[in-house]
């Protein structure tokens, strides 16, 4: 049973017009969505989940674009949106999580062939997709916050400030959990070698 | 630093947030070095397989109303047609204004027809007066004294004895 989403928009005191950077909202939803479906999609793990995060994500944003203020840069707000539309939706059910992963085993093929200078052997490769799939599984059974830092750090780019305002966490905490996550898939790659 | 890197400093390495200490070791300490590359490469293999699946084109979306943008998906098998009516449509006055013959062509045209017509009704004339021509050559007698001939022939079929 779904409950009503609440997202916690991030919001300034201080009474200002709105960010210039949002007149053109179009533009703004042409260059961010990218970064934006992708952090959903690689949380949520299904396509489909993940756009409509992500759709939410931009008409809450346009809703609520008087608020933005610039102070932080306009993906980290996006991207704060998100991540409280995905921590809202996970609340609300269990998502299956890597059950899109899972389907996709041509994933560990395609990141094989990228990191095919890395490993030239058939069997380096295999590998190589085998370790992959090891950390899928590892980030499956992180904690919500340890996956979210986890993705927004490695597969978003962004670095520990940007993730705590993004996450509304202490960049102690966010390191705490990004070195609890990445302690979990060591375990998981190391047990395979 | 002699010692190997401990736990805490290989995660601090792939997380980004490795001290500079760290960093020497690692460039002269093979293990560390494979330890490290271990797990970064594992982490990085995944992050780009997500990247690389998790792509889909932004929809189309009036974002202030929340629903999708309208489309001119107005009977778009018809479109193509209309617009070349339309066009013709349009096109046609500057086609007559523009006519590539000289104006003239046309009055000419106009008056070729008119002649034609004009001959055809002399022919029709001409025929007429033939048939009547025929009619009357082929009279034995003109036709002013036609009833005489009845006449006479009447009373030489009567009074045949009184010749005889």
């Amino acid at each position: 049973m779904e409950t009503a989403v609440t997202i916690e928009l991030p919001t300034s005191p201080a009474v200002a017009s709105p960010s210039p950077l949002l007149d053109d909202f179009d533009a703004v939803v042409a260059q961010y969505w990218p970064r934006v479906y992708r952090y959903a999609c690689s949380a949520v793990r299904d396509p489909d989940e993940a756009q409509t995060i992500a759709q939410d994500c931009f008409m809450k944003a346009y809703r609520a674009r008087e608020q933005f203020r610039g102070e932080s840069g306009l993906a980290t707000w996006l991207i704060q949106i998100a991540v409280n539309l995905v921590r809202d939706r996970a609340r609300n059910r269990r998502l299956q999580f890597w059950k899109w992963a899972a389907t996709r085993s041509v994933e560990a093929g395609e990141a094989g062939h990228w990191l095919s200078d890395q490993a030239p052997t058939p069997e380096a490769r295999a590998s190589t997709r085998q370790q992959i799939a090891e950390v899928g599984k590892a980030v499956e059974y992180l904690s919500g916050r340890q996956r979210t830092v986890f993705l927004l750090r490695f597969v978003d780019g962004m670095d520990l400030a940007e993730i705590a305002s993004a996450t509304g966490l202490k960049e102690g905490t966010v390191k705490a959990h990004l070195f609890r996550a990445l302690g979990a898939v060591r375990r998981r790659v190391g047990a395979i070698r | 630093m002699n010692q190997h890197l401990t736990e805490q400093q290989i995660l601090e390495w792939v997380a980004g947030t490795a001290t500079a200490e760290s960093r020497r070791h690692v460039e002269q300490c093979a293990r560390c070095g494979a330890e490290v590359e271990c797990l970064e490469s594992a982490v990085r293999g995944f992050a780009g397989a997500v990247r690389q699946a998790a792509v889909r084109p932004a929809p189309s979306l009036d974002w202030a109303a929340g629903r999708p943008r309208a489309t001119s998906n107005w009977m778009p098998a018809w479109r193509p047609a209309i617009a070349a009516l339309a066009l013709l449509l349009l096109a046609a006055p500057l086609m007559f204004h523009f006519s590539p013959y000289p104006k003239d062509i046309d009055s000419k045209v106009y008056t070729t027809a008119n002649k034609q017509q004009q001959q055809l009704e002399r022919e029709r004339a001409d025929v007429a007066l033939l048939e009547q021509v025929d009619a009357a050559v082929s009279r034995p007698v003109p036709q002013p004294i036609e009833p005489l001939v009845q006449l006479v022939a009447w009373g030489s079929k009567t009074n045949s004895g009184v010749t005889e």
